[in-house]
């Protein structure tokens, strides 16, 4: 037991010396940070009291809603903290046995003071169901969601970090978005309400208040076998699964023709932005996007823009963070580079243009096709702004608040959470705008808008140049900053 | 004509001073080993030399340009083997070369042809398509020189060259390092291998706490009877192996 408790004394070190490291526990507005939280669990706190009132009177809408929350958080938290600040797979040449390391695996979860308030949280939600009508029963299956919420978010964070299962995961994701779309449109007729029965918020409160409590309790045990065995399993396939000194060529090699000095530099940023997950859920948008436009019989331009507006918001890390992804052995290759900081920044920039093309090209031309050449116009002058709106506050942002990502994760929102909000408004802004100018004055709507663009284009071109100068002077700053 | 030139070159992090005053006056082709200790200021110095690491005072100068007032025109003429080897994760052997050569304007013909040649001389042909982070310790090694020698720099800077590094690659670095020399390239080397860098190096400089303590050509060494090992010595303090009683 000692040899665990040294470990994850080592971890809850690495941790928190950030912060001493830092020397400052304001840095990067942590408190601001905090005070949005506690405003957030304020408000789950009332929502708690009403959800309390209603399963008293038999309803367990609400109390369906906040596990359906509370299994959300689970699933996020190990999936956006690192999964460990001592590397498991380094830790393999100790005498410890799987079973030890797991067991390392799940403390460590613990560590964050995020994680705590989700506890607190999951937890919190004993309060409403102790007043139900059956409440042992109901605390029961509240612990049983619980746990199945965490093992299910520790199985899916090992299981993103194999390819193949991956590129699975994904497809699920599209799967049930499209199912989800499906199911609000009306066109099933009902039939997902009843297969909802089984859903596990569906079983926690049934065991609580409704029909047949000892068989949904019941089915809640043997989901929690099964994912708890499946974050098992998936936890040795990430110790299992050595990286392999791979020869084989790249398909992707072929990028490596981009023309210039940035380019080759942009084709190994478009490899890293790609193994962040944010990107995806862009993806994502832009898949439903795309089949709205392709199936709807009267698609509408403004829903068109919107979804631009839309697909950005998740690439957001890509511009706002983009030398999150890097380590010190690469800021230190640009640093012996005879390029100029500009042209590193232009790499970047080029690859996050490259990302976003291509979840927004096929809207753009889909909404051409759909709704009109002028339409398809409008969309791609709105991409471009958007892009160089991102681009021009990213640039900032990203010498002036690096935060440290991992691959196969989301994007922290680091300690620049109202940056990280002020960008995204900010950014935003030219797509609102479209939309805006587009319904005051449709006439004299594309001047305008192309006048958005070149003030976007402006913006971004003095961002840029001063972005190249600063991460010259202060790439060692960066450096740490990752570190 | 001298090729690297430094005037009361110093580095201090905080209260730490990890170079004091150096003096280097290297001329062109010449092979130049910087001895010491670890953490005696070995890298921080290779570090200042190229630009990676601005100095808190003094200055240095590359083939006659200031690298804190001219440092891209600086970095075109040098490669650099640096101590973290400076290497992008997710990226393959060849990729990275065919990322690095459009950056010193080099042509991608040109690129790929220069890359395939250093690639098979340092036996990396076969594994080019690995990716740095799955090679082993001697592959990034040896990827982080050819990136070094693609665009044919006037001025090498080695740090640790031959650490991980196999006999038969280790050789021909080293073969390659004096054909090189030959040529009129000045290389600048660290390294804790004293055999290799005493066959090698024609003028040395042997650095401790950050400063220098001897500074000398090889020929002075061998003309004195001292073997480059017995004057390492004379200026580093060893501990004797006695004292881990416990041990054994």
């Amino acid at each position: 037991m000692d040899r665990l408790a040294s470990i994850v004394r080592c971890q809850w070190r690495v941790y928190w010396r950030r912060f001493s490291r830092a020397r400052d526990l304001t840095v990067g507005h942590q408190g601001i940070t905090l005070i949005i939280t506690v405003l957030i669990l304020f408000k789950y706190l009332r929502l708690l009291g009403s959800a309390n009132i209603q399963i008293a009177r038999g309803d367990t809408t609400l109390v369906q809603s906040l596990l359906a929350g509370i299994f959300l958080a689970w699933l996020i938290l190990p999936i956006s903290i690192p999964r460990a600040d001592v590397s498991f797979f380094r830790l393999r040449h100790l005498p410890l046995s799987v079973r030890d390391l797991f067991g390392i695996r799940i403390v460590s979860l613990f560590i964050t003071p995020y994680s705590w308030m989700i506890v607190a949280g999951s937890l919190a939600i004993c309060y409403p169901l102790a007043h139900a009508p059956r409440p042992w029963l109901a605390l029961a299956a509240a612990l049983l969601f619980i746990l199945m919420s965490c093992s299910t978010g520790l199985a899916i964070a090992h299981l993103l970090t194999i390819a193949s299962w991956r590129r699975m995961l994904f497809a699920v994701l599209v799967l049930l978005c499209a199912t989800a779309v499906y199911v609000l449109s009306g066109k099933d007729g009902g039939g997902f309400w009843q297969w909802s029965q089984v859903l596990p918020t569906n079983l926690a409160t049934r065991a609580a208040v409704g029909k047949n409590p000892t068989l949904a309790t019941g089915a809640l045990v043997m989901l929690n076998v099964l994912t708890i065995t499946a974050a098992w399993w998936s936890f040795w396939q990430t110790l299992v699964n050595e990286p392999r000194a791979r020869s084989r060529r790249r398909m992707d090699s072929i990028l490596f023709r981009l023309p210039g000095t940035a380019g080759g530099l942009a084709v190994k940023d478009v490899r890293y932005f790609r193994r962040l997950l944010d990107p995806y859920f862009g993806l994502l948008a832009a898949v439903l996007g795309c089949l709205y436009l392709v199936s709807s019989s009267a698609p509408s331009a403004a829903v068109a823009w919107i979804l631009i507006i839309i697909v950005f918001i998740p690439n957001a890390p890509l511009a706002f963070n983009s030398f999150g992804l890097d380590k010190r052995s690469g800021l230190d290759r640009y640093g012996l580079l005879p390029v100029s900081g500009a042209t590193i920044m232009r790499g970047k920039n080029l690859a996050f243009v490259i990302i976003a093309s291509v979840q927004v090209c096929p809207i753009i031309v889909l909404a051409g096709w759909r709704l009109g050449l002028s339409v398809g116009t409008f969309g791609l002058v709105e991409a471009a702004s958007l892009a160089a709106a991102y681009l021009a506050w990213g640039n900032w942002m990203s010498i002036t608040l690096p935060t440290k990502m991992q691959f196969f994760r989301f994007a922290p929102p680091g300690g620049s959470l109202p940056e990280l909000i002020a960008g995204l408004m900010f950014a935003s802004l030219p797509g609102v705008l479209t939309l805006y100018v587009f319904k005051l004055r449709a006439d004299q709507a594309i001047w305008v808008n192309l006048l958005i663009l070149l003030l976007c284009g402006i913006l971004y071109s003095l961002a840029w140049i001063r972005a190249g100068r600063r991460f010259e002077q202060q790439r060692e700053k960066v450096v740490q900053s990752i570190l | 004509m001298l090729e690297i030139e430094t005037h009361k070159l110093s580095k201090t992090f905080g209260d730490l001073v990890a170079v004091r005053d150096l003096e280097l006056r290297i001329p062109k082709g010449t092979l130049f080993g910087f001895l010491g200790p670890n953490g005696s200021g070995k890298s921080t110095t290779v570090k200042m030399l190229t630009g990676m690491l601005r100095p808190t005072s003094g200055e240095v100068f590359i083939s006659g340009r200031s690298v804190v007032n001219s440092p891209l025109e600086v970095k075109k003429r040098i490669g650099v083997l640096p101590e973290e080897l400076a290497l992008f994760e997710s990226l393959t052997i060849w990729e990275h070369l065919l990322m690095i050569g459009p950056v010193y304007e080099l042509s991608r013909k040109e690129t790929a042809s220069r890359a395939e040649q250093l690639l098979v001389y340092l036996d990396l042909w076969q594994a080019r398509h690995t990716y740095v982070e799955e090679a082993s310790s001697g592959m990034r090694k040896k990827c982080s020189l050819a990136l070094a020698l693609l665009h044919n720099p006037e001025i090498l800077f080695l740090d640790e060259p031959f650490e991980g590094i196999d006999p038969v690659s280790a050789r021909k670095i080293k073969d390659l390092l004096l054909v090189m020399v030959g040529k009129g390239i000045t290389v600048f080397l660290t390294s804790h291998i004293l055999e290799v860098v005493e066959r090698l190096v024609q003028s040395f400089a042997i650095i401790v706490g950050g400063e220098i303590v001897c500074s000398q050509t090889m020929e002075e060494t061998l003309l004195s009877g001292d073997t480059l090992e017995d004057l390492f010595f004379k200026h580093v303090v060893r501990e004797t192996a006695e004292e881990l009683e416990w041990i054994g």
